[in-house]
């Protein structure tokens, strides 16, 4: 390379590196409070958006093993690391700049995790919640969207078990949910297309504090349009999850065919196809749910080498499935919500029909026929053949 | 052929500085919002729109290799008539220098540094992009060189990243759009950004081999449009319906990166792309401006035209729009219409008056 | 702020204008001069908050006039 060309770089890199330096937005780690996770309520009198906030203190959350902080008030559970504040506002912006009346730092959203929405505030409309999420370029769209069937606030201001960012930990759980799938997750980002598309209804998980204070996943709610009509509950869940094939594991219980106990079969892999028939005016869904199981555990005696014995099984799970499914279609029908996005399907195989449809869709979906077809296979037996038994 | 500039690039280095040039500011100014779902389709016929106009030009170019287009332009219509459209180019090559500037500064005070103002940008970037220019042509293109293989690494690799999280469905149904609206928003592509590499009618007679600035256009264009294309497919795959409603969709779509252990924020992947492809774009505009009005005064050096161009260039970008949603209509409605004038135009009268006037005199054959 | 601009400009001339007088290129300095003043009377609009047409804008009026 040629002298002047060696500073032609130089310059250039110098350059870059003064822009991407921060220039006048520039500040010190200390000067940030970085946000784990969110809650929007309602403010009780007035009616305006209730903000809470957990803020991490990045020197605590380092220190190693919880020794010499604070006195032990909270019995059992670690000394949390994380601050919880709370500010209202007309709009979400509006009481998340107010939070600095009470808090020292500016805030700093983007290794937030966690949404929690109020059931009031869900009810009242969550667009604009959403809106703050993606038009400010800090918050990131894969947070976790949650609503609790109480106050968000107080799911904050929970402490946690394992990890020392209750919010944090609250995400973690949310990615272990995937063991059982019976609670679905669903992104900033998910929410926000279903808000877009004219038929889908959004959903979003189901979080809650049980009577003994700790945080508990369960279940999904129901959204309108922006607006709250209700919650499913565990089964119904995951009977959702399954026609949307987000079923990453589980356990499928079912009786076993000599009627003497019980045998657990741990799903290893689902997938779902929806196809759809559009005649005329009336409209079918095929939906094929194919999953793979090994056996994970029984309470009875059977033996399961014996291939008959096996696929017998496969039925079984195959109906249970079946009815997981039904019974989150009859709930959907009952709410009166495309929480599968049938209508998106028809209106990508079917935009010429669609354009017809599109208006009588809450009808349409309510007198929907689906025909359900689930394949379960049974692979592996887990590593003993024969009962326990002589 | 002029002792302005002494430099002399290969085809190849054209070929990387006019990917650059095309991509520069489309990675983040995406025009293909019109057509939702079908903007990759959109971008391909966009660029085949844009091979006409670029025979026009580059036919005019071979006509008269040692000349740039605004020495072409006052061999054609004159002293007078050839200054004043001559004039008109190098408006156009300045005025889109402003507007490149001025999407830059927008870009960066809304999503990295809101409460830096603008003018702090766009004078860092003219200053080296003016220390650019001084050096000459050759080293623009020697940064190109350096620069482009970087960015297409990075954009390679982010969609690598998110293929996982590409999903078929967004892209049907296919030709939803109605296909007044599908032909518009390609014709809005076909001006911005493929059109634009009119503006390397000044740089052609620097090329090695003067008579290959066809062929290296049409191949630089090809390959920006599949670049834009892949990226279009990506941002439909992973965005979906979000797409229509953000502001600048390469970011929304680099946010939803999942790599699990990584925590990094992959916005600042677009962000290195669109400083270092902006960049080169801004210094080829300055460059064009900067050659264009010495040869129309007959200048003996570029020297002294670099640092007013420069000053007036960032003026130009403070007074353009009164706000984003501006830029955001002038870009759908008036921008097609209007660099229209300057893309297709003007080169095409200028071609029928050289032929009709049996320009240059001493044909050597073409 | 007034003053911050002129001396900006006058580092900016101590640049190019020396070189452009040692090698006798009256022209071009001519040409230079009319440029940098032109820029430093938008400056200075700027500065003492002039109002300005909008120019991408208006052009882009201009355009609607004409073809909607």
């Amino acid at each position: 390379m040629k002298p002047w060309n060696k500073k032609v770089l130089a310059v250039l890199l110098l350059s870059f590196m003064s822009c991407a330096g921060g220039c006048w937005n520039y500040r010190e780690l200390d000067q940030l409070g970085i946000v784990s996770g969110v809650g929007f309520d309602l403010a009780p009198e007035t009616g305006k958006i209730l903000l809470t906030i957990q803020v991490i203190k990045p020197g605590e959350a380092k220190a190693g093993g919880g020794g010499g902080s604070s006195g032990g008030e909270e019995s059992g559970s670690q000394t949390r690391s994380v601050v919880v504040v709370e500010s209202t506002g007309a709009t979400v912006f509006d009481a998340v700049r107010e939070a600095v009346t009470k808090f020292s730092r500016k805030l700093f959203w983007p290794h937030n995790q966690v949404l929690i929405i109020g059931k009031e505030a869900a009810e009242q409309g969550v667009r604009r919640f959403m809106d703050f999420e993606i038009r400010d370029a800090e918050p990131r769209p894969t947070a976790w969207v949650m609503v609790t069937p109480g106050k968000a606030g107080d799911l904050l201001k929970a402490p946690g078990k394992m990890e020392k960012i209750p919010a944090m930990e609250i995400a973690e759980m949310l990615r272990a949910q995937s063991v059982t799938s019976k609670a679905g997750s669903f992104m900033v980002h998910d929410f926000v297309l279903r808000l877009l598309s004219k038929t889908a209804a959004p959903v979003a998980t189901q979080i809650r504090l049980n009577e003994k204070n700790e945080v508990q996943l369960g279940g999904t709610a129901v959204f309108i349009g922006e607006k709250l009509t209700g919650f499913i509950g565990k089964r119904e869940t995951r009977g959702l999850l399954w026609v949307l094939g987000k079923v990453k594991s589980g356990i499928v219980t079912v009786k076993d065919p000599d009627n003497k106990g019980k045998v657990s079969l741990e799903v290893i892999r689902s997938s779902s196809k929806i196809k759809t028939e559009v005649k005329g005016d009336s409209v079918r869904i095929k939906v094929t749910v194919s999953v793979r199981s090994n056996v994970g555990n029984q309470n009875g005696e059977l033996d399961l080498s014996k291939l008959e014995t096996l696929k017998s099984l496969a039925r079984r799970e195959e109906t249970a499935i079946r009815n997981e499914i039904k019974a989150a279609l009859d709930k959907a029908r009952e709410l009166k919500a495309d929480i599968f996005g049938f209508g998106e399907a028809v209106r990508r195989d079917h935009p010429k029909a669609w354009k017809r449809l599109e208006p009588r869709w809450d009808e349409i979906f309510t007198e929907l026929q689906v025909d359900l077809t689930v394949k379960a296979n049974i692979n592996q037996v887990g590593l003993i053949i024969k009962p326990i038994k002589p | 052929m002029s002792q302005l500039e002494r430099g002399k690039i290969s085809g190849t280095q054209m070929v990387y500085l006019l990917v650059s040039f095309a991509i520069g500011s489309s990675i983040i100014i995406a025009p293909g919002r019109g057509a939702g779902h079908d903007a990759w389709f959109a971008t391909i016929i966009g660029a085949l729109e844009s091979m006409v106009w670029v025979l026009i030009f580059t036919t005019l170019a071979r006509r008269f290799p040692d000349q740039t287009i605004v020495e072409i332009m006052e061999v054609v219509f004159g002293p007078f008539l050839g200054k004043a459209l001559a004039v008109c180019f190098v408006w156009y090559s300045f005025h889109l220098c402003s507007l490149v500037i001025g999407n830059f500064t927008d870009f960066f005070t809304t999503v990295v540094m809101p409460e830096t103002p603008c003018i702090v940008f766009a004078v860092s970037l003219v200053l080296v992009s003016a220390f650019a220019v001084h050096n000459g042509l050759e080293v623009i293109a020697r940064c190109g060189l350096v620069l482009l293989p970087i960015a297409v690494f990075l954009i390679i690799s982010t969609i690598f990243l998110e293929l996982n999280q590409l999903d078929l469905k967004n892209f049907l149904p296919f030709l939803e759009t109605p296909w007044p609206r599908l032909l518009k928003t390609a014709h809005n592509i076909a001006v911005f950004p493929f059109g634009e590499t009119v503006i390397f009618g000044m740089i052609f007679p620097y090329l090695n081999q003067p008579r290959d600035g066809r062929s290296r256009t049409v191949l630089g264009i090809l390959l920006a449009a599949f670049i834009l294309t892949l990226l279009y497919l990506r941002s439909i795959g992973v965005l979906g319906a979000t797409r229509s409603i953000a502001t600048y969709p390469a970011l929304e779509a680099v946010k939803l990166i999942k790599v699990p252990f990584l925590n990094i924020r992959f916005e600042i992947i677009v962000i290195i792309n669109f400083l270092t492809l902006g960049f080169l774009k801004i210094t080829t505009l300055h460059y064009s401006t900067v050659l264009g009005l010495a040869q129309i005064f007959k200048f003996r050096a570029l020297r002294p035209l670099i640092i007013p161009v420069g000053i007036l260039t960032v003026l130009l970008s403070l007074i353009n729009f009164q706000g984003f949603v501006e830029n955001l209509e002038f870009s759908e409605v008036g921008y097609p219409v209007y660099a229209l004038f300057f893309q297709l135009v003007i080169p095409l009268l200028t071609l029928i008056v050289a032929v009709i006037r049996k320009l240059p005199s001493r044909r050597t054959g073409c | 702020m007034l003053i911050l601009l002129f001396m900006i400009f006058i580092f900016l001339a101590l640049i190019d204008v020396p070189w452009l007088v040692r090698k006798e290129y009256w022209w071009e300095l001519a040409v230079y001069s009319g440029l940098m003043l032109t820029a430093l009377i938008i400056c200075v609009m700027m500065v003492i908050d002039a109002p300005f047409p909008a120019v991408s804008t208006e052009i882009g009026n201009f355009i609607k006039s004409i073809f909607y």
